[in-house]
C-alpha cells in the first residue's frame, strides 16, 4: 500500500510539469503574439517608456524571448519552476499587485464551500434516488428516477443556472421577501439571485445545489444499476438466508459493494465540479476561483493563470489518489502491491 | 488509416446511414459472429422508438445546419429595432429579438455553428485521439508510457477550465479554433477506451492466428483489432457529440465562445438572458433546442450501448 501511494505520487510529478509547461507556453505565446499585458495597465494613455520598463521588468514579463515569436522560452519556465517550488512564489497579478498565493487563498473558501455543498448534495440525493429506484425495478419510482435523470444530463448547467436564479432567486424570493414572518436568514440569505456577503454560507448554498445537479443525475444512475446488479448476488441471499434484518442487508451487505463505482466518480467529479464552478460562480456572482481564472486569462496575466490552474490540478490529482485508498478501504478484495 | 476515417465519417454524418461502412468491415475481415453483432444491433435500433425518435430530431437539426434556406426564407440580419422584442405571431413563429430581428431564423441559422464544432471536434477526437490508443495498447512499452503520461496531462485540466484559459489565450475565437481546443481537451479519453479494448483483444486467439499466417503489424491492427474495438468508440462518440453541442453553448455563454455578429444558439441564449422574466419565450425557443439535442445525442448513444452489448441481449 505505502509503495503503491509512493508510485502514485511519483507519476504526479511529469503530469504536474506537463501541464504546467503546457500553460506556460500558451501564455507565452498569447504574449509573444499580442504584446506586452502591462501595457493594458496604462488604458489609451502612452507610459513613459522608462516607467513600462521598470514595471514590466518588476512583473517578470521582462524576459527577451517573450519577444520572439513561437519561442517556448524554457529559461523562463525554469526560473518560475524554481521560484513556485524553492521560495514558494506564485508571482503577481497585474493590477493590485498581489502575490497570487493571497489572491487563491481570498477566492479559495468560497469555491471549496459551494464545492462541499454541490458534492454532499448530490452523493445524498443521487445514493438516496439511486437505492429507491434500484430496490424496486420496473416501478414508478425506478421509471421516474431514470427519466429525470436523462433530462438532468442534457440540460446544461448555464441553463439551469439561469433558470433557477431567475425563478427561484427572483421570483420566489419576492414572494418570500414580500412576507413579514419569514426570517431574513431564508427570504434574502438562502433564496437569493447571487452572492451575498452579508451571509456567506447561506447564498451559497442554491448555486451549491445547481452545480450538484448536474452529476446528480449519474450519481442516482450509477446507484441504481450497481444496486440492481447486488442485489441479485449470492452473498446477499446468503445475509437474508441466515435471517438478518432488511435494513442490515441492503444497508451494511449490499450498499458496501454498490458503493464503489458511485465513490469512483464522485472522486474524479470533484475536477468536473471545479470546471463547473466557473460557470455557477459566473451566474451566481460567487468570489471564487473560477471567476479569478477567468478574469485573469482574459487579461493575460500568465502568473496568476499558471499558478491557480497548476494548484488545482493538484487537487484533481490528489482527490483521484484518493478515491484510489478508498477503494482498498471499502473492498478487502483490492490489494495494491 | 481506411477503418478509422470511415470510422469518423460515420460519427460525423447521419447516425442512421452511418451503421453501413461498419457494418460490412467485419465481413472483409472474414468473421461471421461479429457480421452479425452489426446487424443485430441495426434491427434492434430500428425496432427501438427512442432512438428512431432521437435520430429524426437530430436529422431535423442536421438539415437546419446543412440547408437553412429549406427551413426558413426570412434572413436573420434583415433588423429593425422598431419590432425590438415583439411576442411570437403567426408570421414569425419566434417573434423578434431585442435588435428587432427575426428569431426564427435566428434560431435555424444557429444551429449551424453548434454541429460543425461537434462534428469537427468529436472527428479528430475519434481519428487522433483512436490512433493513439491503438498504437499505445498495440505497441505497449514505451509508446504507451510516453501516450499515458500526454493523457494524464491533458486529462489533469478541469474541461471547462482549460477550454476557457485556452480559448481566451488564443483570443480568435472561431468555429474552428473551439473545435480545436474541445479535440485538444478530450482526446485522451478515446485514447483510454481505445487502449484498453485494444489490450483486452490483442492477446485472442484469432490475434495469434492472424500473425501466425504472417499478417503485418498493419493489417493486424486495422482488421482484426479495430473492429472489435471500435463499439465502445462509437457510443462515446454519439454521447460526446451531445456533450460537445452543450460545450459550445456553455463556452458562448460565458463570453470565451463565438461572438455577437455570429448566430448561435450560445449567443440567443446570453444576450438574452435579461429579459427572462418579461419575455420568457426569447430564452425558451434556443433553451428547447439546445436541450433537446444533447438530449437526443445521449438517448442514441445510449440505445447503441444496449444495441452493440451482447449482455443486454
Amino acid at each position: 500500500m505505502g509503495r503503491y501511494v509512493i508510485r502514485r505520487l511519483l507519476q504526479f510529478i511529469p503530469t504536474v510539469l506537463g501541464t504546467m509547461f503546457l500553460l506556460h507556453y500558451l501564455t507565452s505565446l498569447a504574449i509573444q503574439f499580442s504584446g506586452n499585458p502591462v501595457r493594458a495597465l496604462f488604458g489609451d494613455r502612452t507610459p513613459p517608456p522608462a516607467l513600462l520598463e521598470a514595471l514590466t521588468e518588476r512583473l517578470g514579463y521582462g524576459d527577451a524571448c517573450l519577444d520572439q515569436r513561437g519561442n517556448p522560452c524554457f529559461g523562463l519556465f525554469f526560473d518560475r519552476l524554481q521560484a513556485i517550488f524553492l521560495h514558494f512564489d506564485f508571482g503577481v497579478n497585474l493590477r493590485q499587485q498581489l502575490p497570487v498565493t493571497q489572491l487563491v487563498a481570498d477566492a479559495l473558501p468560497f469555491t471549496l464551500k459551494l464545492l462541499v455543498i454541490a458534492i454532499l448534495f448530490e452523493a445524498v440525493i443521487g445514493i438516496a434516488a439511486g437505492v429507491w429506484a434500484g430496490l424496486r425495478g420496473g416501478s414508478f419510482a425506478d421509471y421516474a428516477v431514470k427519466i429525470s435523470t436523462v433530462f438532468v444530463i442534457s440540460v446544461p448547467i448555464f441553463v439551469l443556472g439561469l433558470v433557477v436564479r431567475e425563478f427561484v432567486g427572483v421570483k420566489f424570493g419576492n414572494v418570500l421577501r414580500a412576507q413579514d414572518w419569514i426570517p431574513d436568514v431564508i427570504s434574502v440569505g438562502v433564496v437569493t439571485p447571487g452572492f451575498k456577503a452579508d451571509y456567506p454560507f447561506a447564498s451559497l448554498i442554491i448555486p451549491g445545489m445547481v452545480l450538484g445537479a448536474v452529476s446528480l443525475a449519474t450519481t442516482a444512475r450509477l446507484t441504481r444499476t450497481s444496486i440492481m446488479e447486488n442485489i441479485r448476488a449470492d452473498y446477499v441471499r446468503t445475509a437474508r438466508a441466515k435471517g438478518l434484518s432488511n435494513r442490515r442487508v441492503i444497508g451494511v451487505h449490499t450498499l458496501r459493494n454498490s458503493l464503489i463505482p458511485v465513490i469512483t466518480f464522485l472522486g474524479v467529479d470533484i475536477g468536473a465540479a471545479m470546471a463547473g464552478a466557473v460557470v455557477t460562480e459566473t451566474i451566481f456572482n460567487v468570489p471564487g476561483i473560477g471567476r479569478l481564472v477567468t478574469l485573469s486569462a482574459r487579461s493575460g496575466e500568465a502568473p496568476v493563470v499558471i499558478g491557480v490552474v497548476t494548484m488545482l490540478v493538484l487537487v484533481v490529482l490528489l482527490a483521484n489518489l484518493l478515491v484510489d485508498i478508498l477503494y482498498a478501504v471499502l473492498d478487502p478484495r483490492i490489494r495494491y502491491e | 488509416m481506411s477503418d478509422l476515417t470511415s470510422a469518423g465519417a460515420a460519427v460525423g454524418g447521419a447516425p442512421v446511414g452511418g451503421d453501413g461502412p461498419l457494418a460490412d468491415q467485419p465481413a472483409v475481415g472474414g468473421k461471421e459472429r461479429s457480421a452479425s453483432l452489426w446487424a443485430d444491433a441495426r434491427r434492434q435500433l430500428v425496432r427501438d422508438p427512442v432512438f428512431m425518435i432521437a435520430s429524426l430530431y437530430i436529422l431535423v437539426v442536421g438539415s437546419m445546419a446543412a440547408f437553412p434556406k429549406l427551413w426558413t426564407s426570412q434572413d436573420p440580419r434583415a433588423c429593425s429595432t422598431d419590432r425590438s422584442r415583439i411576442s411570437p405571431s403567426w408570421d414569425h413563429p419566434f417573434g423578434f429579438d431585442i435588435l428587432g430581428c427575426d428569431y426564427y431564423s435566428h434560431a435555424i441559422y444557429g444551429a449551424r455553428p453548434s454541429m460543425i464544432i461537434a462534428i469537427m471536434a468529436t472527428g479528430s477526437m475519434v481519428l487522433i485521439g483512436g490512433s493513439l490508443g491503438l498504437l499505445a495498447g498495440y505497441y505497449g512499452g514505451w509508446v504507451d508510457t510516453i501516450v499515458s503520461r500526454v493523457m494524464d496531462i491533458f486529462l489533469s485540466l478541469p474541461f471547462l477550465l482549460g477550454a476557457i484559459v485556452f480559448l481566451t489565450v488564443i483570443k480568435r475565437q472561431n468555429e474552428f479554433t473551439i473545435a480545436m481546443v474541445l479535440f485538444l481537451l478530450t482526446w485522451p479519453v478515446i485514447a483510454r477506451i481505445i487502449r484498453g479494448s485494444v489490450i483486452s483483444s490483442k492477446d485472442l486467439d484469432y490475434v495469434h492466428a492472424a500473425r501466425a499466417v504472417g499478417a503485418r503489424n498493419g493489417r493486424i491492427m486495422f482488421r482484426h483489432i479495430l473492429p472489435n474495438a471500435i463499439a465502445p468508440m462509437l457510443v462515446y462518440a454519439t454521447i460526446v457529440l451531445g456533450s460537445f453541442v452543450a460545450a459550445e453553448a456553455t463556452l458562448t455563454f460565458l463570453g470565451v465562445g463565438l461572438q455577437p455578429p455570429a448566430q448561435s444558439w450560445g449567443i440567443m441564449i446570453s444576450v438574452h438572458q435579461v429579459y427572462f422574466l418579461e419575455d420568457p419565450w426569447l430564452l425558451l425557443f434556443p433553451c428547447g433546442l439546445l436541450v433537446g439535442t444533447v438530449l437526443s445525442f445521449i438517448l442514441m448513444g445510449d440505445a447503441l450501448r444496449d444495441a452493440l452489448d451482447p449482455k443486454f441481449r
